[in-house]
């Protein structure tokens, strides 16, 4: 494949997102989805307005976790 | 992020506290355009933003510390401030810093919502989010001190910067949080591991105490096996004796016989006797010391019951009825908030009821038993002392007739009769060192027993640590894979926007320069032009400016695509805006027509700070239909022109002067052309 057959590959990729930037969201396994709150919890903490510390983020998190697992086994 | 409106108040040579611009937010004219001369205030403007974001400047922004306006100065001013209102994914924020001539400044970030302004707590970090403090000089750009946007951060840095604009921060702080997390569960592993030794040794230790026991208990049998056979032989020796035919001898060994029966008996009731009397200590020596408790109790409550104070002389129902009639027995009012309501209440306190009279009672029973059962006890434990001391004596007489008769036996002077009691004593005193070996093993088993008790105790505590520790290996395997999955997905993204970010230099690149190279980018964002051939390419100045340029505005570009994305594992994309410095003043017209001709498309919001010979000709030419707001930078001083020029410029068909003389003050005003 040339260089610019492959650029133009991209390019045409990347069109396909500026017009459906969705598409850039995958279908979530279980552990994506668990990935996906631990993100939202990092959002809360770091960009929320609360006051809040890097113990209580990591605790939220470790939390979540032991309920995941929770689940898993029943 | 998109920038609204930057206020300089008597910031550097910016006068006045009203001074501002508003930047254009026009997609179609997405270009602000500030003109300025040298040394009135571009750099200074640039500056101000990167100050009132990240507290700092660029390198050769001179004299940092004097940041107050010296007009200001003269007249008594103390302090100036730079506020930046933006925008950022559809919410509204100001950012304001000041600097007092204490050399102290201070920061303050509000979102603003409804016209409401909120202070936010994690300041820092939420800017560090928009814009990372690493990538702020190539979105806040300074052309003419920049020759290679790569050598000017070192790789991993620049790579880190990159990656925040390119939304991982989140993803990245998680790793680290996980990580963390893991690390805790790591420690109270290692901590239940080495109580788990700890285990080992007890289950070996338990192992060890059983398999004593067990070896204990063998022996025990064949002692008792032992004993057995001594005793058959002691039976028939005695029996021999007892069919002897020496009438002495068998006279005596029924003497004997007929006395140890005693024996055992009158043992069996000594033994009784002791038993009797341990039960009488146990069930009611209480009472010896309880005795003296009792009376006092019983006679308390018997004096308070005569005062009719135990149980109380009035009952809890009774003051109830009272309160809800609100009227006392007297007739009294008995309102809410009066002397006779809180004393009515108050007798609620003391007031009788059913389990004050049940613990009266119970008391009384407890305290009477006690009474009764002294006696009682004293007189049991008398008998018992009584039988013992009789019983003492009787074994004590039957012991000197044993002894006497046995004596007697063993002076008979008969080969027969010798032989066998020589025998019976050999056969006794195997019997008594069995006994003996019996006594030892089966304390020695007792002792073990004991022992091997307390380790099952502490081996069941261990129990639930095993269910902990399986738990614990299963937290660890999840977390692991989470980091795992979210390092897998960075990974993934990263290379997608590398191959994106070359394709749109790349697309700049040929459709500009002169000469035939592509762009490559590493795997830590370094790009460099590669010949056809394969070989690295020189660049020259204007080349460099150009990719630099081309790199920073394909940055730009993808963070913009990216900000329809859900934002649910990466940040979101954001809208950056790309303010420079003197852009185009190491490009010649050629490269500066390409450059004024791709930046508009490629930004959202662009942002020229130009002199008169960047802006002229070339530049005004390509841009001017994407000018959406147009700021000149006017200096005023209190000097007189002589030879000075006063650099006047066409801007919009208007004609402006630049540098004004003879005026009230020495600063530099921000004039609005359109």
């Amino acid at each position: 494949m040339s260089g610019n057959s492959k650029l133009s590959d991209v390019l045409s990729e990347l069109s396909k997102i500026k017009d459906n930037p969705s598409i850039l969201d995958e279908q979530d396994s279980e552990m994506e989805k668990v990935l996906k709150e631990v993100i939202k919890i990092q959002r809360r903490h770091l960009y929320g307005l609360d006051k809040t510390s890097v113990r209580q983020r990591k605790d939220e998190i470790q939390k979540l976790l032991i309920k995941e697992l929770q689940k898993m086994e029943y | 992020m998109l920038l609204l409106e930057l206020k300089l108040r008597n910031f550097r040579q910016f006068y006045s506290d009203a001074t501002a611009i508003k930047f254009s937010t026009d997609p179609e004219k997405n270009i602000t355009l500030i003109h300025g001369e040298n040394g009135v205030g571009k750099t200074t403007i640039l500056n101000a933003i990167i100050w009132c974001l990240y507290n700092r400047f660029t390198t050769d922004f001179e004299l940092q510390k004097e940041l107050i306006c010296l007009q200001h100065l003269k007249e008594g001013g103390k302090s100036c401030r730079v506020e930046l209102h933006f925008k950022y994914l559809d919410t509204e924020y100001l950012a304001q810093r000041t600097w007092t001539n204490a050399n102290q400044t201070k920061f303050k970030l509000f979102e603003i919502k409804d016209s409401n302004y909120k202070e936010m707590m994690n300041s820092k970090s939420f800017i560090n989010t928009v814009l990372p403090d690493d990538m702020a000089d190539y979105f806040f750009f300074q052309g003419e001190g920049i020759s290679d946007v790569n050598k000017s951060k070192s790789g991993e840095k620049f790579k880190i910067a990159i990656r925040d604009i390119l939304g991982f921060s989140l993803a990245e702080s998680a790793i680290l949080d996980l990580k963390d997390i893991h690390k805790r569960w790591s420690k109270e592993l290692t901590e239940l591991t080495n109580s788990n030794k700890e285990q080992q040794k007890l289950t070996l230790n338990k192992k060890e105490y059983e398999e004593k026991i067990d070896n204990f208990k063998n022996t025990l049998k064949r002692h008792y096996l032992e004993k057995e056979s001594v005793e058959v032989d002691l039976e028939n020796i005695l029996d021999s004796i007892r069919t002897s035919s020496n009438s002495d001898a068998k006279e005596l060994q029924s003497e004997i016989d007929v006395l140890e029966k005693r024996d055992i008996q009158v043992s069996n009731r000594i033994k009784g006797a002791q038993l009797a009397r341990q039960g009488l200590i146990r069930s009611f020596g209480f009472s010896v010391f309880g005795q003296k408790l009792a009376r006092e109790g019983l006679d308390f409550i018997d004096e308070k019951s005569k005062e009719s104070k135990i149980p109380a002389p009035y009952d809890e129902i009774l003051v109830q009825r009272l309160v809800k009639a609100e009227e006392c027995i007297c007739g009294r009012e008995l309102k809410l908030g009066t002397k006779e309501y809180s004393a009515i209440i108050e007798l609620l306190n003391t007031a009788n009821n059913n389990d004050i009279k049940d613990r009266v009672n119970k008391s009384v029973a407890a305290a009477n038993s006690m009474k009764n059962k002294f006696p009682d006890f004293l007189s049991g434990l008398e008998k018992q002392e009584k039988l013992l001391l009789e019983y003492g004596a009787e074994k004590r007489e039957i012991e000197i007739s044993l002894k006497d008769k046995v004596h007697t036996l063993s002076e008979i002077d008969v080969d027969e009769v010798r032989k066998l009691d020589k025998q019976k004593v050999n056969c006794k005193k195997l019997n008594d060192n069995v006994n003996q070996k019996i006594g030892q093993i089966k304390h020695q088993i007792t002792n073990l027993e004991r022992d091997l008790l307390g380790i099952k105790t502490e081996l069941k505590r261990f129990g639930t640590q095993d269910a902990r520790l399986e738990k614990l290996t299963s937290y660890q395997e999840y977390t692991n894979s989470l980091i795992k999955l979210c390092h897998e997905k960075l990974d993934g993204y990263e290379k997608e926007s590398r191959l994106t970010i070359a394709s749109k230099v790349n697309s700049t690149v040929e459709k500009f320069s002169r000469s035939e190279f592509t762009v490559t980018v590493g795997e830590d964002f370094s790009f460099h032009l590669v010949r056809s051939d394969g070989k690295p390419s020189a660049k020259s100045r204007g080349e460099n400016l150009l990719l630099n340029l081309s790199f920073i505005s394909a940055l730009i570009d993808f963070a913009n695509l990216r900000k329809g994305a859900s934002g649910d594992f990466l940040v979101s994309g954001t809208t950056a805006p790309f303010v420079i410095d003197a852009p185009f003043g190491e490009l010649d017209n050629t490269y500066k027509k390409a450059t004024a001709s791709f930046l508009p498309e490629r930004s959202r919001q662009l942002i020229f700070l130009l002199s008169s010979s960047h802006w002229m000709g070339t530049v005004d030419e390509t841009i001017q239909d994407k000018v959406g707001s147009e700021y000149l930078l006017v200096q005023s001083n209190t000097t007189v022109q002589k030879e000075k020029p006063e650099d006047r410029i066409m801007l919009d068909g208007k004609e402006y002067v630049q540098s004004l003389y003879a005026q009230g003050k020495d600063a530099t005003f921000i004039e609005k052309v359109h």
